[in-house]
């Protein structure tokens, strides 16, 4: 039975593959992102990608475990900047006023599904064999989104001129567009360009291919201006993916939040 | 367990065990010693992208409440309690000032695929060898040093540097990426 965030078209895909015969991921975000990611600067669209990706490549994950230590490290050298007096007693007045805490599981989703975030990102949790849900091809954060945007309203739709391709939208803060996509088995993308912007695709069921070659579950492509592609979904299952285009700017300026341009 | 360069208090206390304290016993003094280590560099650390004194102490009072109610999840052999504040931060940051949104993973997320049995929990090595660190930092050439800060504080895309130091972004990009490989040979290192 498929989850009912996806598209009738799903039933053509396989779960994710047990994991002797999971393909390594080897189409990586270039490593400069993980460290952007790692220190807050990407929009939300381009991040919801390298987080996406992250859930699925230890390697990555511990290169940004890695970066948010360093962060740590310089906020501990930081120089000391003085705060007013009544900020702590304030502040101890606010905490006697909470109700008791959360116990810590229902705390840590509450904060994963609200992007507050707790911490350093987890990279050796061990999978216990009945927390897999065959179903649950949608890593974290994805998965919580694409049921906001279908609580939201938002729907699965096909462009009349593509009748094997459904997208949903997805509703992220700051520019570019997310959209989940779903191709049916040996769909060809029609050739297309991204004038001075940028695609980001990460794939999470089936694949797809192109000249650089074939793109499984984890792996990320990023398309820009120099890149004429028309992918092909793979001829078993199709491919589903999440990608998001950012419109164009200089030297991929629009890819970062930075406080300038708020 | 740290180092003697980790930040320890009179008594041995260190952020670590103070953070841990708040979060199993609701310990309001170790969280006003947590606050006078951290609430001072916080705010120093969010005004360094423009962001005004006032604005700052807001956002510190939030990432402390934020630290008093998520500090049961606090897991030292994950994480140390800097690394935890500065996520908290920088989470903070990008959700008021920027009015963007940090999608995070779920430790508990059934689609997560683990690292490898084998891997060793480099994490913790990293957090009992602080010194390794320091030393590693000390050694990284005045220019390497300087891009790392900025990658972290100054908010800008290695682009927007590149253009204003008058340097090609290759020259950016390839200094920080041999100043945190240096990071990285260094702390593997034997002491």
């Amino acid at each position: 039975m498929a989850p009912a965030y996806l598209p009738s078209a799903y039933t053509s895909f396989q779960a994710a593959p047990p994991a002797s015969s999971r393909v390594p991921t080897r189409h990586h975000p270039p490593e400069d992102w993980l460290l952007d990611y790692a220190s807050g600067l990407l929009w939300e669209a381009p991040s919801l990608v390298i987080a996406t990706h992250l859930a699925l490549c230890p390697n990555c994950r511990q290169q940004v475990v890695y970066y948010e230590f360093l962060g740590g490290w310089l906020l501990e050298q930081e120089n000391e900047a003085p705060l007013a007096d009544t900020t702590l007693p304030a502040l101890l007045a606010q905490i006697d006023t909470l109700s008791p805490a959360t116990p810590p599981a229902r705390a840590r989703r509450a904060a994963c599904m609200d992007g507050s975030g707790i911490g350093a990102s987890p990279h050796m949790m061990p999978i216990r064999e009945e927390n897999i849900d065959p179903a649950c091809i949608l890593p974290h954060p994805l998965r919580p989104l694409v049921q906001a945007a279908q609580a939201d309203g938002r729907s699965w739709s096909t462009p009349k001129n593509l009748p094997g391709l459904s997208r949903l939208s997805l509703p992220t803060a700051g520019p570019g567009t997310a959209y989940l996509i779903c191709l049916c088995p040996g769909i060809r993308v029609p050739e297309h360009h991204h004038d001075n912007g940028l695609e980001l695709t990460i794939v999470l069921a089936g694949s797809f291919h192109d000249p650089r070659g074939t793109f499984y579950r984890g792996d990320v492509a990023i398309d820009d201006a120099s890149l004429v592609h028309s992918p092909i979904a793979g001829s078993e299952c199709g491919c589903l993916c999440l990608s998001v285009s950012m419109p164009p700017s200089q030297n991929d300026a629009m890819l970062f939040a930075t406080e300038s341009r708020v | 367990m740290s180092s003697p360069q980790a930040p320890t208090f009179e008594d041995g206390a260190t952020p670590d065990t103070l953070l841990q304290a708040v979060g199993r016993h609701q310990d309001r003094a170790a969280f006003a010693r947590l606050f006078g280590y951290f609430a001072p560099r916080l705010k120093s650390f969010l005004m360094r992208t423009g962001t005004d004194s006032g604005t700052a102490e807001e956002l510190v009072q939030e990432v402390m409440l934020m630290v008093w109610r998520r500090a049961e999840s606090f897991d030292p052999t994950h994480a140390t309690a800097s690394t935890w504040l500065f996520t908290i931060a920088r989470n903070k940051r990008i959700d008021r000032i920027r009015r963007n949104r940090h999608p995070e993973l779920d430790p508990d997320d059934p689609a997560l695929v683990p690292a490898p049995p084998d891997a060793s929990d480099r994490l913790l090595e990293l957090a009992e060898d602080r010194s390794r660190l320091e030393r590693a930092l000390a050694r990284l050439s005045a220019e390497q040093a300087a891009v790392v800060r900025l990658a972290y504080y100054e908010d800008k895309p290695q682009s927007q540097i590149a253009t204003e130091q008058g340097l090609a972004l290759g020259t950016v990009k390839s200094r920080l990426r041999l100043a945190l490989e240096r990071l990285r040979a260094a702390l593997r290192e034997d002491v």
